[in-house]
């Protein structure tokens, strides 16, 4: 019976630690399946909020719920900086390769901002304060409260981007661009204004996770590679650009790492995830739910 | 076979081989040292990257494969470090075969992020089997020479191993091969119509720069005395990308310079500037993509074609005539 209450406790813990990996994959997944940029600094975009919503709460001791938005919108605008100035080149001719040159400015941005923010902040651990003091129960186990929060609003978030992209002018044109480039802007789609929504969404996306993982996962500058490696691995589990594939895989990968953890070796936890990615992309490189590339 | 082409080979190797008659400090020789491990990474890493378009975070990790291949061959079996140099760099061909064979149908980020894990894997198993590896502490192993050899001689093995892989690039870039991995770069389709056995050129690319990254490694590794999973870390991986972004990707000096530069620039700026180097290479980095994309070896290149038409114009009125 004991054996049989760990394992439920263990899947629920997965499911839920899933449920806000789910939202680093949808961040991810958005700006590869709509503009093919492979953002590598997703990770210091979900530092940076973190570390922006912190200073919001502690400093001006604004709620949760007012700083959590304020944060994305500032995250929002630094992301669209960012995209305008480095990232536009690759809509026109300007680029001999739009791959590897995304790649590589945002792997050279992902180092800068990394070694920004232990000049500004400091190499030391922050804690924002509890979201939700205690443990809430779902069903016979007891989760605790920050998560609970976490999945709340991550929840919530993964849900406004699906009907932004299902329901909109502006998810229209987003699934265009994804189909083709050229023949959205046939259509009179702004590639180029497009491409700044997306990625500044999609970095926005990021402090959000970052934020609402906090309390758990305590913040530093080099926090955010977690979140960039989760979400690249739910990003191939899922396939590229499906927002269900990011919830089916998040919570994939979030079982399979508790469950990992606990039954299997927990000196190997970090590559339990590393490995699904390689038999992913090795066996069925669109992912669960992605398109035919 | 063009022999001009390999002036600048010789060049290079006369004066490197005269380096150690102005250079004494054996701080200035380990940072030489470091370099030319650098060095051997950088072009190597160049070849997949510059000549094939295959991107690989897994080449760093495959130093670490070859560093400690050799290093627990030289320790445990006993094997004399120059012949275990040569297994670690056989045993790093073997994974990135394996490597390159699973990995065939995947090409631009998707090969970037399955090289990724690999090398995450990788450097995790040499983490968590501390009993074999060391762990997170790293492995003291036997030294290529016996105590008490100075680092000049150090110098000189790895000078002749970037010597002989500078040759062999240059080789191979004026014959069919480099073309057929140039053609695979530009467009991989219209280069298998054209007759390419791409499938057969890319898993040739990633054993041959597997190998010589294993042997970078294992150079390392008995050098220093000691590997740790460090070496194949994302961190390293970023030193570089970083290194063959500023000198240039896709040429073959263009490695060797961001490399010199690179590693001589972090060592000045270490001490109270250390943590604001890797943010100055950073911001270099963005700006050379940005608008030098090419590097310093393109830029340069630019430049002097710039000068000599200035030149020309300026020159007859004839030239300029048939210009316009």
């Amino acid at each position: 019976m004991d054996s049989w209450m760990l394992f439920v406790e263990v899947l629920v813990r997965g499911i839920a630690m899933g449920l806000v990996y789910a939202l680093m994959g949808v961040g991810v997944t958005l700006i590869f399946g709509v503009m093919r940029i492979s953002n590598f600094a997703q990770g210091e975009f979900y530092m940076l909020g973190a570390y922006v919503i912190f200073y919001l709460m502690n400093s001006l001791s604004l709620p949760f719920y007012v700083a959590v938005p304020m944060g994305m919108l500032i995250i929002f605008a630094l992301g669209a900086v960012v995209e305008k100035l480095l990232l536009s080149p690759i809509h026109g001719k300007h680029v001999e390769n739009a791959m590897e040159y995304s790649l590589i400015i945002t792997f050279a941005l992902s180092i800068f901002f990394q070694k920004l923010s232990i000049l500004i902040f400091g190499p030391f651990y922050r804690k924002p304060p509890d979201y939700l003091v205690g443990n809430v129960g779902i069903g016979p186990v007891a989760i605790p409260g920050n998560l609970f929060i976490a999945i709340i609003v991550s929840a919530l978030l993964i849900l406004v981007v699906t009907l932004v992209i299902g329901r909109t002018r502006t998810g229209r044109a987003w699934r265009a661009i994804a189909q083709s480039p050229r023949g959205a802007s046939i259509v009179g789609v702004r590639i180029g204004r497009q491409g700044t929504l997306v990625f500044g969404l999609s970095t926005a996306i990021a402090a959000a996770a970052g934020a609402i993982l906090a309390p758990i996962t305590l913040i530093f500058p080099t926090v955010g590679s977690t979140s960039l490696v989760k979400g690249y691995e739910i990003m191939a589990i899922g396939g590229v650009g499906s927002i269900p594939g990011s919830l089916i895989g998040g919570i994939m990968l979030g079982v399979a790492e508790t469950l990992g953890s606990v039954y299997l070796d927990s000196a190997y936890k970090d590559l339990y995830g590393f490995a699904l990615l390689m038999l992913f992309l090795i066996f069925r490189p669109r992912g669960l739910f992605g398109q035919v590339a | 076979m063009r022999i001009s082409r390999f002036v600048w080979i010789a060049v290079l190797a006369v004066v490197a081989a005269l380096v150690p008659l102005v250079v004494k400090s054996p701080h200035w020789l380990h940072v030489l040292d470091i370099t030319l491990y650098y060095i051997l990474l950088t072009s190597s890493w160049n070849l997949m990257m510059g000549y094939t378009g295959l991107f690989s975070f897994a080449h760093t990790a495959l130093s670490a494969v070859g560093g400690y291949t050799s290093g627990l061959l030289a320790l445990r079996a006993g094997i004399h470090p120059a012949l275990a140099m040569l297994a670690g760099g056989l045993m790093a061909a073997t994974a990135s075969l394996v490597l390159g064979m699973v990995s065939l149908r995947l090409r631009g980020f998707y090969l970037c992020l399955v090289t990724w894990a690999f090398a995450e894997i990788a450097t995790g198993i040499l983490r968590a089997e501390y009993e074999i590896t060391g762990g997170t502490m790293g492995l003291v192993v036997p030294g290529l020479f016996p105590t008490g050899v100075k680092r000049v001689a150090f110098y000189f093995v790895g000078l002749g191993l970037v010597i002989a892989f500078l040759v062999f690039m240059e080789y191979l870039s004026q014959s069919r091969v480099g073309i057929y991995l140039r053609s695979i770069r530009d467009d991989e389709l219209a280069s298998e119509a054209m007759g390419v056995n791409t499938t057969a050129w890319k898993v040739f690319c990633f054993t041959v720069c597997g190998f010589w990254a294993g042997i970078a490694g294992a150079y390392y590794g008995h050098y220093i005395g000691v590997v740790d999973p460090g070496m194949g870390s994302l961190n390293e991986m970023s030193l570089v990308i970083l290194m063959v972004v500023i000198g240039g990707i896709g040429s073959i000096p263009g490695p060797v310079v961001g490399a010199v530069l690179v590693v001589i620039l972090s060592d000045l700026l270490r001490g109270s500037l250390a943590a604001m180097s890797m943010l100055i290479f950073a911001i270099v980095m963005v700006i050379v993509m940005r608008f030098f994309p090419g590097g310093l070896t393109a830029s340069l290149r630019h430049l002097r074609q710039e000068v000599s038409a200035i030149r020309s114009r300026s020159g007859t009125g004839r030239i300029s005539e048939s210009h316009s």
